[in-house]
């Protein structure tokens, strides 16, 4: 394997205020040649490049100034970030939560001053756009019944000028249209919808968290309203015509009636034809009133010369309903029977199914709904130095927000004053409550326990980080997975095929049957009739609603599932994919490993004793923001050392760091820099060695130019639930890899701690060969995850079949990967593959009950052992049945065991 | 809403089941009312008077009340029971009197009048023995009882 030496510099840019800004600085270097990686700190007021060659210094300061910024003194200055052998900064985790909020968050600066930025890099929108000036609306759909209403209106808006494509969800009840908004507006959208024959109401994109669908809610509130009285009336006239069935109730009721009539109107009335009249007066209203949506829907699609379920709901009911009316109104039919019953019966039925529908549809989306929930309402917000409630919609970026204990975080934003344990399981599924101090950033919608603190309020509104998890579970729950349309083209084909079907049955029981059967066979009924009633049921139990509702709920259920054990699944595709994982390639830095190099091993001289050696080690690297640096610093800093100021500090590039403490003179840095003071290690060669065997970084403390005082040995340290979660995969017969650019002895050591065997390491690997080492396997014609959470992740992210991005990690990384892991456990990884196969186990069986309804019910029909009504009542039940099996899905619990951290 | 709805199942598949017994029950009865299978009519509407006898030629009918344009049938009283008709004469809706029907065949015993509506092709008597439910014109019922009188024979 070619390998390339890099090396990584700090560049101290003015200016940056925000994520906008960083990204801005990091796609503005990224084009100059020789810079293979960027990590911008708007905090730190710096930008660490990975190069390959050094880069020309005016084209690095040309870069920044073309992005709205700075190079501190002027000129850009580079100042080396770390040796080599070290994971370079770019993989440090940012602070959790407030950054796994996805795209927009970035591109609000606090201050106001920020330039202009574009949206993240979707390659998918970047096309669109590329291709038409591109606007996106999401639009709630009421008043949809089956896949056949879905490519109704998917058809409708993609022949409306000015629309570039349109996906409608059954589940969800929602359209995402991306149009020109040059030659099309939002209400033409909406026009054009109603056109097709569905209410569609536009959502607010800038609304507060989960407020986007609420106008969308209340219109479906509305409508099912609208649905329950619809179906009060339709049962309370159909109960009397199904109670006039009973033979004894058949004989008197119209006697009684005819009776009433002949004293009251007089004349003379025949019971046989009062009977048909009460038939007439029941079933009219259910038919005109209640039948009208189902005639508005099927004029619609007859409109587009297309058919759904209201076509054949329609079909059926009038075929029974309108021979009845001539047989009950035309004299020479007055000896038929009539089916009155038939036809109000189904019509109740079918709005039934469609209330039940509703129902569990709902609940399907109840992960949401508890998202949302999590938002407080108000917050106690610092006003001219007084503490008062607002609504929390009017809390703005910089407003100072008290929480006291027992209360929720308002909105997301980092602790200023006091001290706090919050509550974040409700977004990260973590139960230990994480501890805040002045610094540390908190996220709307958590728990505050113990303790009062102030914060500064960072992002508010849609940008919370709780507002782009319910955007983003919206958006998965909104997308069509590749599945589903196995569902999309049968049922595209279902409804001319059911009418074929029932025009055939008809007419093979009107001329073919009589032909070759004994009359008795048709139970004393004419041909006329058996063929009719057989033709109708044929139509209803064909309806394909059931077909369109077996993928989006179950997905609907599975990513709502995913939400609530802290993995966020993006859509759809990714959920379906992860089912088909057979290897994963996990980065090490940040995803198997902390991240974030920690002391792992103190060895002293003679003489000398911990605290001491930490305190020369720390006085000398406080101000160094190299990540080793940092390790030590941190360890100080636990034991609350005192670090006394140091004279005489000199940087030695490819050595380490000297100079003067307490009086006395102290190196710290690798075995070059003690050689260069003279100090001897032969005492200490084999442990140093060992260590380095190891995968750990030595550092030095020598002390005096005389003698060693110590050696500290640091290293990123694999994650506790690591070797868990990579046996756990092992066992699901998923194929385990490690990728990093590290050598490949700390590569192995890393691997061979997490149970990954070497021959899986993929070590030495720059950035920008991750996703080649990806597309390598999926050349074995492996379907391949990659786990990750760092900038340089990025296009292995988006090579691999399923991304899938930590939480903790980069705002890119996370809109790059198709699964966003919130809590930065791997036995999420596990959990996220575990749920996919149950999905797609669901959606598999859903198809299987939505198909058998149709596939045993329709001979059934056809041989005429199908009452229509009861057609009916198993089309509705196939609906229900469906929903009823996604909703299963809701028992789903983690294989592995989550030990102390659920 | 959940218990309202899963009530409203149970409801459901109550009137699923009734609609199955209920339409096996229906399917090709084509007079569902039991008894009365004719015409149903109010006692003030509908009514017959005949205080004489009748001989072997005619009979006659002192006073008729018809809804509707109307038959006068005569037949053999079998045992209760319409037998052969014996005679046959058409009236008009409202009040008749004096009503003489031609009378043929009879011999002995006593004779049914009845009044039929005549619902049928007008001037035509639609009913048949064989299809009596099926015929167009068929008897009244007054009192869920035939619009009928026995005649004594002279």
């Amino acid at each position: 394997m070619e390998t390339t030496m890099t090396r990584n510099y700090t560049i101290a840019i003015e200016g940056m205020h925000c994520h906008a800004c960083e990204r801005l600085v990091t796609a503005n270097l990224m084009e100059v040649p020789g810079i293979t990686a960027v990590v911008a700190d708007a905090a730190a007021g710096t930008a660490v490049i990975t190069v390959e060659a050094d880069p020309d210094l005016d084209s690095v300061a040309s870069a920044i100034r073309a992005a709205g910024f700075e190079p501190s003194g002027g000129a850009a200055t580079l100042k080396e970030a770390g040796p080599e052998s070290v994971q370079p900064p770019l993989e440090t985790p940012e602070p959790a939560l407030p950054d796994a909020a996805g795209p927009e968050d970035a591109d609000v600066c606090p201050t106001g001053t920020c330039p202009t930025v574009p949206p993240a890099p979707d390659p998918a929108l970047m096309a669109a756009s590329a291709a038409a000036a591109t606007a996106h609306a999401t639009f709630g759909i009421i008043g949809m019944t089956c896949s056949s209403c879905q490519a109704v209106i998917e058809r409708t808006l993609a022949r409306t000028p000015g629309v570039g494509s349109a996906v409608v969800n059954l589940a969800a009840e929602t359209a995402t249209v991306a149009y020109d908004p040059h030659t099309l507006t939002v209400d033409e959208i909406v026009a054009a919808i109603r056109g097709a024959g569905y209410d569609a109401v536009p959502h607010d994109e800038d609304a507060a968290p989960g407020t986007a669908g609420d106008a969308q809610r209340e219109a479906q509130q509305a409508h099912i309203a609208k649905e329950k009285r619809l179906f009060v009336f339709s049962l309370a006239l159909s109960v009397p015509l199904a109670l006039l069935m009973i033979p004894s109730l058949m004989e008197s009721v119209p006697l009684v009636v005819a009776e009433w009539l002949a004293r009251t109107f007089g004349g003379a009335w025949d019971p046989m034809m009062v009977f048909k009249y009460i038939g007439f007066v029941l079933a009219t209203p259910v038919q005109l009133i209640a039948g009208a949506q189902f005639y508005r829907g099927f004029w619609h699609a007859l409109k587009r010369r297309t058919g759904n379920m209201d076509t054949l709901v329609a079909i059926g009911t009038s075929a029974a309903y309108l021979y009845s009316v001539a047989a009950t109104f035309v004299p020479a039919l007055a000896m038929e029977p009539v089916f009155f019953e038939t036809s109000a019966l189904l019509l109740t039925f079918v709005i039934l199914g469609k209330l039940l529908e509703a129902r569990a549809k709902g609940k399907t989306s109840d992960a949401i709904k508890k998202l949302m929930g999590l938002a407080p309402k108000t917050a106690r917000a610092v006003r001219d130095g007084a503490e008062i409630d607002v609504p929390v919609a009017d809390v703005i970026v910089g407003d100072t927000v008290v929480v006291r204990p027992g209360e929720k975080v308002p909105v997301d934003g980092a602790v200023t004053e006091g001290h706090s344990s919050v509550d974040e399981s409700m977004l990260t599924g973590e139960s230990i409550p994480v501890e805040k101090q002045p610094g540390d950033p908190v996220i709307g919608g958590t728990l505050n326990k113990l303790g009062s603190f102030r914060f500064r309020a960072t992002r508010v509104g849609a940008e919370t980080a709780l507002a782009q998890i319910v955007k983003l579970v919206e958006e998965a729950q909104g997308s069509k997975a590749p599945v589903q349309r196995f569902a999309d083209r049968i049922s595209a084909v279902f409804v001319p095929v059911v009418i074929a079907l029932a025009v055939i049955t008809f007419l093979a029981w009107m001329f073919v049957v009589p032909r070759f059967v004994d009359p008795s066979f048709y139970l004393d009924v004419t041909p006329f009739i058996k063929a009719l009633l057989a033709g109708t049921a044929v139509v209803v139990i064909a309806c394909p609603c059931a077909l369109g509702l077996a993928t989006p709920t179950a997905i609907m259920v599975g990513t709502g599932k995913g939400a609530e054990n802290g993995i966020l699944i993006k859509s759809g595709e990714a959920l379906e994919t992860a089912y088909k994982i057979a290897a994963i390639v996990f980065d090490k830095t940040g995803t198997l490993t902390h991240g974030k190099p920690v002391v792992t091993d103190i060895e002293l001289a003679d003489g000398h004793d911990v605290d001491r050696v930490f305190m020369l080690a720390a006085a000398l690297e406080r101000g160094s923001e190299h990540p080793l640096a940092e390790a030590i610093t941190a360890r100080a800093k636990e034991k609350a050392l005192h670090l006394p100021p140091v004279e005489g500090f000199a940087a030695i590039p490819g050595h380490g760091v000297e100079g003067t403490v307490d009086g006395m003179r102290v190196a710290f840095g690798n075995r070059r820099l003690m050689a260069r003071e003279g100090i001897d290690l032969a005492r200490f060669e084999d442990r140093i060695s060992s260590l380095e065997a190891e995968g750990k970084t030595v550092m030095l403390v020598g002390v005096n130019g005389a003698k060693l005082a110590g050696i500290i040995a640091v290293a990123d340290t694999l994650k506790a639930d690591s070797a868990e979660a990579v046996a756990h995969l092992a066992k699901m017969g998923v194929e385990v890899y490690m990728i990093t650019g590290d050598n490949r002895r700390t590569a192995e050591a890393i691997a061979a701690q997490a149970g990954i065997p070497a021959d899986h390491v993929l070590a030495e690997v720059l950035p920008e060969h991750k996703a080649d080492e990806v597309a390598a396997l999926q050349a074995r014609g492996l379907t391949v995850a990659m786990v990750g959470d760092g900038i340089n992740d990025t296009p292995a992210l988006a090579q691999a079949d399923v991304g899938i991005a930590m939480g903790a990690g980069t705002d890119i990384a996370m809109e790059t990967g198709g699964i966003v892991l919130m809590k930065n456990d791997l036995r999420d990884v596990v959990t996220a593959i575990e749920l996919s196969r149950a999905t797609i186990r669901k959606i598999h069986q859903n198809f299987f009950w939505a198909l058998g309804y149709n596939s045993l019910g329709i001979p059934v029909a056809a041989l005429g052992l199908l009452k229509p009504e009861l057609a009916g009542a198993a089309m509705a039940m196939s609906s229900v049945s469906v929903v009823t099996s996604s909703l299963m899905l809701r028992r789903f619990r983690p294989g592995m065991t989550k030990g102390t951290t659920r | 809403m959940n218990r309202a709805l899963s009530r409203s199942l149970a409801l459901a598949f109550v009137l699923g089941a009734l609609s199955l017994a209920g339409c096996t029950a229906a399917t090709g009865e084509d007079h569902p009312t039991g008894g009365v299978w004719g015409y149903v009519a109010s006692a003030d509407d509908a009514q017959i008077e005949v205080s004489g006898t009748a001989t072997a030629d005619e009979l006659t009918v002192d006073r008729v009340l018809s809804p509707g344009d109307a038959w006068l049938v005569v037949h053999l009283n079998d045992d209760g029971k319409p037998g052969m008709r014996v005679g046959l004469q058409s009236i008009g809706a409202g009040e008749s009197l004096g009503v003489t029907i031609a009378l043929e065949g009879v011999a002995t015993g006593s004779l049914i009048v009845a009044v039929h509506a005549d619902k049928g092709e007008a001037g035509e008597f639609d009913f048949s023995m064989d299809d009596p439910t099926g015929s167009p014109d068929r008897p009244y019922f007054v009192d869920r009882a035939e619009l009928a009188v026995v005649v004594a024979f002279e």
